[in-house]
């Protein structure tokens, strides 16, 4: 007997930035730089990751409403499941070095 | 009255009672030393140097002074003091004014928060800068030498001194510390420039001091808008060649390369990024001087 399957929930935690108020950011076209104020460091984004968190310290977002925000970095990309998976990746890489925070379904 | 209006009695006096002050623009510095070779090495390397009254206020008081005891009358060593404190470990005596350098590079490293200072060789030419980053062993200070022996003014060939408000870069036109093949390989190209005479078994290996050239010490109070950020890579075998730098990178680069962009925070953050908003940033391979010259003077042309 097989499993019942369900479909697949798009993930709908919602994205912040820890702290928008203490960040800087500078983009060009090779990447972004940010500063925190909080931490006092300071890290080299790629174009993606910038531009995700320039999106955030203007609302926080789902990886769903990201990838609506952001379509000219997704314009290759066929399988709307894989870009949503680069950004879950992105959004969990900069949590890792206290960008930004998840604050759960919504 | 510079130092070279001071007779070698003089200076040594000067420097036995503490009451030498070299105006090391934008910072005055109070010297004392009981070395002899300290007084030698000032007389070559500051001679177009304006000192001040014994009563002018400094902003750094540092010393390189004899160590006492059996053990320093059998291998004589100093040590570099500052504000009246020992700092850092002694050295052999042979290597007092590098020493002295090294420390005076320090002062303004840890206390001249007015800038923020970056790890780089700055020249000039028509009022435009080109900051050279890099690492140790990049070559900067060899290309630095041999570009200022070829028409580029010298601002510094360590720190460069960002001001914060203007967006100006400022040195100090101290005298450039070349290290061991780079001694021959600008005596090869500059035979008349001025050095010191080889110190071997520093911790950098042996090291020489070059003295900047007249224009550039009479110029030397003259601040510069940046204009290129250049990151040298010297290699043995490398063909010259001049290619756009990654800005993000760049940044990356000036900020590591800071002394204390950690202290200003924010308005650290920002004028890198008007730094590198305000200039070209490129990064140049060279093996041979004489192909720099000619791609420094390119790029001063605005051939590139």
């Amino acid at each position: 007997m097989l499993p019942e399957t369900k479909p697949v929930q798009p993930d709908s935690s919602r994205w912040s930035p820890l702290d928008p108020d203490n960040l800087q950011l500078r983009s060009w076209d090779s990447g972004t730089v940010v500063y925190n104020g909080l931490s006092g460091d300071t890290h080299l984004l790629s174009p993606l990751a910038g531009d995700i968190l320039q999106q955030l310290k203007t609302s926080p977002a789902t990886c769903e409403q990201l990838l609506g925000a952001l379509p000219d970095h997704f314009r290759e990309q066929k399988e709307s499941d894989e870009t949503l998976d680069i950004i879950e990746i992105i959004l969990h890489d900069l949590q890792a070095i206290d960008l930004v925070i998840c604050n759960g379904r919504h | 009255m510079k130092i070279s209006n001071y007779s070698h009695e003089q200076l040594t006096r000067r420097l036995e009672g503490g009451e030498l002050l070299l105006d090391l623009k934008p910072f005055v510095t109070r010297i004392r030393s009981n070395i002899p070779g300290i007084a030698r090495d000032i007389a070559l390397m500051y001679a177009g140097f304006e000192t001040c009254p014994e009563d002018a206020f400094a902003d750094f008081h540092v010393a390189v002074i004899r160590e006492s005891g059996l053990l320093n009358w059998m291998k004589p060593r100093a040590r570099f003091y500052f504000d009246g404190r020992p700092s850092f470990i002694p050295l052999p005596v042979s290597q007092s004014f590098a020493m002295l350098e090294w420390g005076l590079n320090w002062c303004v490293a840890a206390h001249g928060h007015q800038y923020l200072i970056i790890h780089a060789a700055v020249i000039e030419r028509e009022g435009r800068a080109a900051i050279l980053p890099g690492a140790p062993g990049a070559g900067k200070s060899t290309l630095c030498a041999g570009l200022i022996n070829r028409g580029w003014r010298l601002l510094s060939d360590e720190l460069a001194l960002l001001d914060l408000d203007s967006g100006l870069v400022c040195g100090m036109c101290r005298p450039v510390n070349l290290k061991n093949a780079s001694i021959d390989v600008i005596r090869r190209f500059a035979p008349h420039a001025v050095m010191t005479g080889p110190v071997p078994d520093t911790t950098k290996g042996t090291i020489a001091l070059m003295r900047p050239p007249e224009e550039s010490i009479a110029a030397r109070d003259a601040p510069a808008r940046p204009a290129w950020i250049i990151v040298p890579d010297y290699s043995p075998e490398a063909s010259p060649e001049l290619v756009p730098h990654d800005r993000a990178l760049a940044f990356m680069l000036l900020a590591e390369q800071s002394f204390n962009y950690d202290i200003h925070g924010t308005n650290g953050f920002a004028a890198i990024a008007r730094l590198i908003d305000a200039c070209h940033c490129y990064r140049f391979s060279y093996s041979n001087l004489e192909d720099a010259v000619r791609i420094f003077d390119r790029l001063a042309g605005g051939c590139e």
